[in-house]
């Protein structure tokens, strides 16, 4: 029998965000990178330059690729750290534009939202454009309070200067979080309707711990992402916080800033069951698959951890979108990530026919 | 007044560089021997905000202001030892292997090795085998070691194992390999030496290679 065309629902992935179970088991990914989707459907995606028609055509392109693969929502970020003046820090090897008290009054920083809209307004207006019937994007502004002092001051620097330069390590996340209310603000001023939720991600941890000392994340990140938390909300909007790494030990206080869900999970750390038996029961979670195991494992090794362990997050939790653990890289590979895929719509079909 | 160097301990514990050479040059103007100073109580000093670390008491800023204090301090020391008195422990090499960009884990670690009493050869990233084996080969190291953030990226560990062995210098020098998708198993598997998760765990590792207590 042919399978039915899928008709994807946002409201059904919103559900998740309000720590509901949603009506089927909804697909999420933190992102989809578009040299991925270019392997997986055998064509050129790319938006790079393009404009007008040609972008329109794109996001056609990439909004079909989602809905194809059966999501209710598709996540799109105007990528913040990606216009900064001299960025790229946070990819290391290099020492990022601030430095010094010189350094951060002689950076650009009231240019930034001119550089900002100029760069995103076409992509969230072909997005809007392109969005097929029933999804929308979730999103907002990609990149989070840390991570762009991270790409701003490189990470060791970052490190030393809360010890060698106190006041202009507070004086840096003070600006950042300027700057992202205005970002923030701007897209949600224009383009809230485009958004089914919104969601910032910021990676505070790594394998074993947290990037900084737990308390410098409490006094100078988190007040900073909380402002963010309270626009979107105050725009009607939940929020979803995307951070990886061991954060076990700032949940708290990020629960306490108010988030309504959040994802990113790796094995090495914790089974994502861990993640449902702490915290779902005051937020919804996304994710449970490490990528590694998408990755390395044959189509049938995927699809059968993914439809017995997604079937059993799905039982254990309350708001629960499946995905990996981080996101789909151009490395992933498509018969992993095909399994990953037809594993949802096989728990979905054994749902339906209960 | 003969100086306490149980300070010089304090400060580089505290990631206070310029505590750390103060207490240093004192030390040294009273003739107290540098290996003593070095091994007695820097090396020791970096042992305990390794073990903090690892302890998860103390995070990767104290590890980095720590290295920075403990560097500034060996740097005076380094001119004033001379004959068979060696300033390091051993000699290794580390690099992000071919493909994979990310150094920040392997920055740390380095920071650590160095901190800790080895001579470090920073590679940086994207290092390909030929040059981690003209590395082993003209430099003489003790230890390789290796690093990879992507799941694509460390398999290419194998391919420089496989290429030290080729060259007939597998014997010659250990392999420690670490990153965020490498574990115990996949170590094991690719013939290296030692695995680890961790920057003092990866000092701890390299010293047990080199018969070091």
């Amino acid at each position: 029998m042919k399978e039915q065309e899928f008709q994807p629902d946002y409201n059904n992935i919103l559900k998740v965000l309000y720590n509901q179970r949603p009506d089927y088991l909804p697909l999420y990914e933190h992102n989809i990178d578009e040299p991925f989707i270019a392997k997986f459907l055998g064509q050129d995606v790319d938006s790079t330059g393009k404009t007008g028609k040609d972008l329109d055509e794109h996001y056609r392109i990439v909004c079909n690729f989602w809905k194809d693969n059966t999501y209710d929502a598709m996540s799109y970020e105007a990528k913040i750290c990606e216009i900064y003046p001299d960025h790229g820090a946070i990819l290391g090897g290099r020492l990022g534009p601030i430095q010094t008290r010189e350094d951060f009054n002689a950076y650009p920083w009231d240019d930034i939202p001119r550089i900002f809209k100029e760069a995103y307004k076409p992509h969230l207006d072909s997005l809007r454009k392109m969005m097929p019937a029933g999804m929308k994007a979730y999103g907002g502004c990609g990149y989070g309070i840390f991570e762009s002092a991270e790409d701003l001051v490189g990470y060791e620097s970052l490190c030393m200067m809360q010890y060698l330069d106190p006041d202009l390590f507070r004086d840096l996340f003070l600006k950042i979080g300027d700057l992202y209310e205005v970002l923030w603000r701007w897209v949600l001023d224009n383009y809230a309707d485009l958004f089914v939720f919104c969601r910032m991600g910021d990676d505070l941890g790594y394998r074993t711990s947290t990037m900084l000392e737990p308390d410098t994340i409490r006094q100078h990140i988190l007040p900073q992402h909380k402002r963010v938390i309270d626009i979107v909300h105050s725009y009607g909007k939940k929020f979803l916080l995307h951070s990886c790494g061991n954060i076990f030990g700032i949940m708290d206080d990020i629960l306490a800033n108010g988030i309504d869900a959040k994802h990113s999970n790796e094995d090495q750390i914790a089974p994502f069951t861990e993640w449902i038996e702490k915290y779902n029961d005051r937020i919804g979670l996304f994710g449970g698959f490490d990528m590694n195991e998408i990755i390395l494992n044959p189509y049938d090794v995927v699809y059968e951890k993914v439809l017995r362990e997604g079937t059993q997050f799905r039982n254990m939790a309350k708001g629960y979108g499946l995905g990996s653990g981080n996101s789909i890289p151009d490395y992933m590979a498509v018969e992993g990530y095909t399994a990953m895929i037809d594993a949802v719509k096989e728990i979905r079909r054994r749902e339906k026919n209960q | 007044m003969e100086t306490n160097l149980n300070q010089l301990y304090d400060a580089i514990l505290a990631g206070k560089l310029e505590d750390a050479v103060s207490v240093t040059n004192q030390a040294i103007a009273e003739s107290v021997a540098p290996q003593t100073i070095i091994n007695d109580y820097m090396v020791k000093a970096m042992e305990e905000i390794g073990a903090r670390f690892e302890a998860g008491k103390a995070y990767v800023p104290n590890l980095l202001m720590s290295a920075r204090a403990m560097k500034g301090a060996l740097d005076i020391l380094k001119p004033l030892i001379g004959g068979d008195n060696k300033v390091t422990i051993g000699k290794l090499c580390i690099g992000t292997v071919f493909g994979d960009l990310h150094d920040i884990g392997k920055n740390l670690v380095a920071s650590m090795f160095e901190g800790c009493g080895f001579e470090v050869i920073n590679l940086g990233v994207n290092v390909t085998a030929d040059k981690f084996v003209e590395t082993v080969k003209n430099e003489k190291v003790d230890i390789l070691c290796m690093s990879a953030l992507l799941t694509t990226t460390m398999n290419y560990m194998k391919t420089v194992i496989d290429a030290l062995k080729e060259a007939g210098l597998r014997d010659q020098v250990k392999v420690m390999v670490g990153g965020a998708p490498v574990n115990e198993k996949f170590a094991m598997e690719i013939g290296a030496d030692a695995y680890t998760d961790n920057a003092n765990a990866a000092v701890v590792a390299a010293k047990k290679l080199m018969g070091i207590n």
